[in-house]
């Protein structure tokens, strides 16, 4: 491994984070069965990619990614406020926010 | 090929991970979650580059160990997001993995972004869960222990666990190796000249620039020279003369600033397309919400028999 200057570091270590939570993020969203966590889980991964667009911004000094960051944070919340809704519309049918409720759909 | 640490560290982590979502018992729960805790940290101390200390003799920076910390609180909190049984606990913690992924956006310089985030995504959207939460609250057929069975018992956690891993093992080592081709001089100078260039359309920023240098003197608008991270700029001094100017590093703008012109200047479409999608949204939004739906009968007298629901019909 070679030596790195602080700032080096720093971004692989926020690009190591990044990494961390979007996998997580899938893990939460393939193991848990609460439709809402679900989506928490989603929103884990937007975070990770979030962190990993503005680390590469500073590593390249470019706004770019902070930019882009910005326009997530607006499809994140359009997402949130879609998705609830349908959790809702899911759940008045159901009675139960369980995911495996639907499961006919795969056939 | 991956580096150690990764593997190692991404191991550790994957195996306990998995102990935490079994929920086999008390002890095996924690144990778990020491040996996620274990690999978490090897993780991290990997990315920091703490084995071998920095090329400038720095070795352990405030920033490091600020953005360290930072993400063992963020690491520890999302698991806790996804191994968690109450959904409400869920949403709490991934509020903590918002405020934790701020403290790290300031070591890395985007400062509006960090509390941009907060008040996005900790204020608004985490209490559209809280709301949704609580009026999906669970049917009490379904209590047992104050969650749910669908929330206690995880599907799949192998799978998912296993493919959690392999994703990290693969992202991570292609980040860690791009991270290689960092030149922090270079990059510096770079930005500090997208910095002078985005200060050229802020007007008020350019004068108190020139005032900084030498008081009295106006700046001539676009005469800006920005060569090696440097900018100079003609000024018409206080007694009508000319004078060509460099400007102090100290008269950068400021991280909102500069966001803001590179928003406006080089991305206008976008802006307003995502103002047309948050817009949809909502209209979308107010369309699901408006939406009846017809239960049958025996549903309905199933919904009107349970205690404490179906009030409001």
């Amino acid at each position: 491994m070679t030596a790195l200057t602080s700032d080096a570091a720093l971004i692989r270590l926020a690009l190591v984070i990044a990494a961390l939570l979007f996998s997580i993020g899938i893990a939460g969203f393939l193991s848990r069965r609460n439709m809402i966590v679900m989506f928490l889980c989603t929103e884990l991964m937007f975070q990770g990619a979030a962190l990993a667009l503005i680390a590469f911004g500073k590593m390249h000094g470019d706004l770019s990614g902070q930019v882009f960051t910005i326009f997530i944070l607006t499809v994140a919340a359009a997402e949130a406020a879609l998705a609830l809704g349908l959790v809702i519309l899911l759940y008045r049918r159901r009675e139960t926010l369980n995911s495996e409720a639907w499961s006919e759909l795969k056939e | 090929m991956v580096p150690t640490e990764l593997l190692a560290g991404g191991a550790l982590g994957a195996v306990g991970l998995l102990l935490v979502m079994l929920r086999g018992g008390h002890v095996l729960h924690r144990a778990g979650g020491a040996i996620a805790a274990l690999g978490g940290l090897a993780i991290l101390a990997g990315g920091a580059g703490l084995g071998a200390p920095g090329a400038d003799g720095s070795g352990v920076s405030i920033p490091l160990v600020v953005a360290l910390l930072a993400g063992v609180l963020s690491a520890a909190a999302a698991t806790r997001v996804i191994s968690s049984p109450r959904p409400v606990l869920a949403a709490i913690f991934f509020v903590l993995v918002v405020v934790a992924g701020c403290a790290l956006y300031l070591t890395l310089g985007a400062e509006f972004l960090a509390f941009a985030l907060v008040i996005v995504y900790a204020g608004a959207i985490l209490i559209t869960y809280m709301f949704v939460l609580m009026l999906a609250q669970q049917a009490s057929g379904e209590r047992d222990g104050g969650s749910a069975e669908y929330d206690r018992n995880s599907r799949d956690p192998m799978a998912a666990v296993f493919v959690g891993l392999v994703l990290f093992l693969s992202i991570a080592t292609v980040m860690w190796r791009a991270v290689d081709s960092y030149d922090p001089a270079t990059t510096a100078q770079i930005q500090r000249a997208r910095s002078w260039i985005a200060m050229g359309e802020l007007p008020k920023g350019m004068r108190e620039a020139v005032e900084a240098v030498s008081p009295g003197a106006t700046p001539v608008p676009g005469t800006m020279h920005v060569s090696g991270g440097e900018a100079s700029i003609d000024v018409t001094a206080a007694d009508g003369t000319s004078a060509h100017l460099t400007l102090l590093e100290s008269s950068l703008p400021p991280n909102t600033q500069t966001v803001g012109v590179a928003l406006v200047n080089q991305f206008p479409v976008s802006l307003e397309l995502a103002g047309v999608i948050l817009l949809m949204a909502m209209l979308g939004a107010v369309v699901l919400a408006r939406r009846q739906i017809d239960l049958g009968d025996a549903q309905k007298a199933a919904l009107h028999s349970r205690p404490g629901a179906g009030g409001a019909e």
